[in-house]
């Protein structure tokens, strides 16, 4: 029994092969004998025999081209660095926005200004005509304002004579 | 069978890989594609999830080849990084799947429960559904565990290749196979295959 196991520490071993001669030979004496033993070292042929057995997939070729098309996209997204604009390229505005931005902004200001001063000089011109107007209406006043006036001027003359 | 001048061609390769020749990379991706599908394959378990695995670990044998010193193998270093990415996936799908895995289903679609005892009957099973309920408990295997046993016994990597790969001594490797092996023994002992 406790020969079994001494041999059942050693059985996988015995399995690879890996014991020293006299080892192995002792073991395969005992084996011979002992059924228990016999029946664990069947349990890791049984084990390491269906694991050596498993079916590993062959990949077609057309399988590895695509492999290969796809590692070498891995690879080169890897191997090129990735684009990080510097603090001018990210503040900067690009050509093809600032030309027609500034056009627009110019005409847009140069129809402002246009419309400006054409309201200035409506503005104008209405004042003009409001204050006509307004000297117009009180011409009657004016002229005897101007009839003061006149009389007064007479009077200067007059007294200077 | 790997000849002396076929080590002399990979050293070739990865000096002209190392002054950043595209044509050499192309190359070695052609040398070890199949291989390395096959341990991916093995450890991440779908045919889909291995060629991104694989993708990944092949861009970073470009992007990191300046480190590889020569004085070890390539493929060595190859797989540790093949590893490490699988490894890395495997981690990440686990997060997200928060550590779910399926139910067992037998041939008539009823659930198994992964037996783990050895008072039950012997169930014969066939090779087939064997070969499933090991990759299920493989899968369970601790992560170092996994890993040993699948490059070893999957992929026919040798132990020193595997202590190599993984950056361990030969001592550890051993270790890690003999627990492998004597849990996986454990959790099948219920089976049989027919």
């Amino acid at each position: 029994m406790i020969r079994c196991l001494f041999i059942k520490r050693k059985l996988y071993d015995y399995f690879d092969n890996s014991l020293s001669e006299i080892e192995q030979s002792k073991i395969k004496e005992h084996l011979d004998s002992c059924a228990g033993c016999r029946n664990n070292l069947k349990k890791i042929h049984e084990v390491i025999d269906t694991a050596g057995s498993k079916n590993i997939p062959h990949p077609t070729e057309e399988f590895w081209n695509k492999f290969q098309g796809e590692l070498d996209d891995k690879l080169n997204d890897v191997l090129t660095p990735a684009y990080k604009p510097g603090f001018r390229e990210r503040f900067s505005i690009k050509s093809v926005v600032l030309v027609p931005s500034v056009s627009v902004l110019v005409l847009v200001m140069a129809v402002s200004i246009q419309s400006n001063h054409r309201n200035s000089t409506d503005r104008f011109h209405q004042a003009m005509l409001d204050e006509m107007n307004v000297l117009e209406e009180v011409s009657p006043a004016t002229t005897f304002n101007n009839g003061i006036e006149f009389s007064l001027d007479e009077a200067v003359l007059a007294s200077e004579m | 069978m790997v000849t002396e001048s076929d080590k002399q061609e990979e050293k070739m390769l990865i000096v002209r890989l190392k002054q950043g020749q595209r044509s050499a990379f192309d190359v070695l991706v052609q040398q070890y594609r199949q291989r390395g599908f096959a341990i991916c394959y093995n450890l991440v378990g779908s045919p889909e999830d291995a060629q991104d695995v694989l993708q990944d670990a092949f861009i970073k044998v470009y992007r990191n080849i300046k480190n590889f010193r020569e004085d070890a193998a390539f493929s060595t270093w190859f797989y540790r990084i093949l590893t490490n990415c699988s490894l890395d996936f495997l981690r990440k799908k686990k997060v997200l799947s928060k550590h779910f895995t399926g139910p067992l289903i037998d041939e008539e679609g009823k659930e198994q429960d992964i037996a783990d005892s050895h008072s039950e009957p012997v169930r014969i099973l066939s090779a087939q559904e064997f070969a499933r309920n090991l990759d299920l408990h493989i899968e369970q295997l601790p992560e170092k565990q996994k890993v040993c046993f699948i490059l070893k016994h999957q992929n026919r990597l040798s132990n020193q290749e595997i202590a190599q790969t993984l950056g361990c001594s030969l001592g550890t490797v051993k270790v890690h196979l003999f627990r492998a092996v004597r849990a996986l023994q454990r959790k099948l002992s219920v089976y049989s295959v027919q």
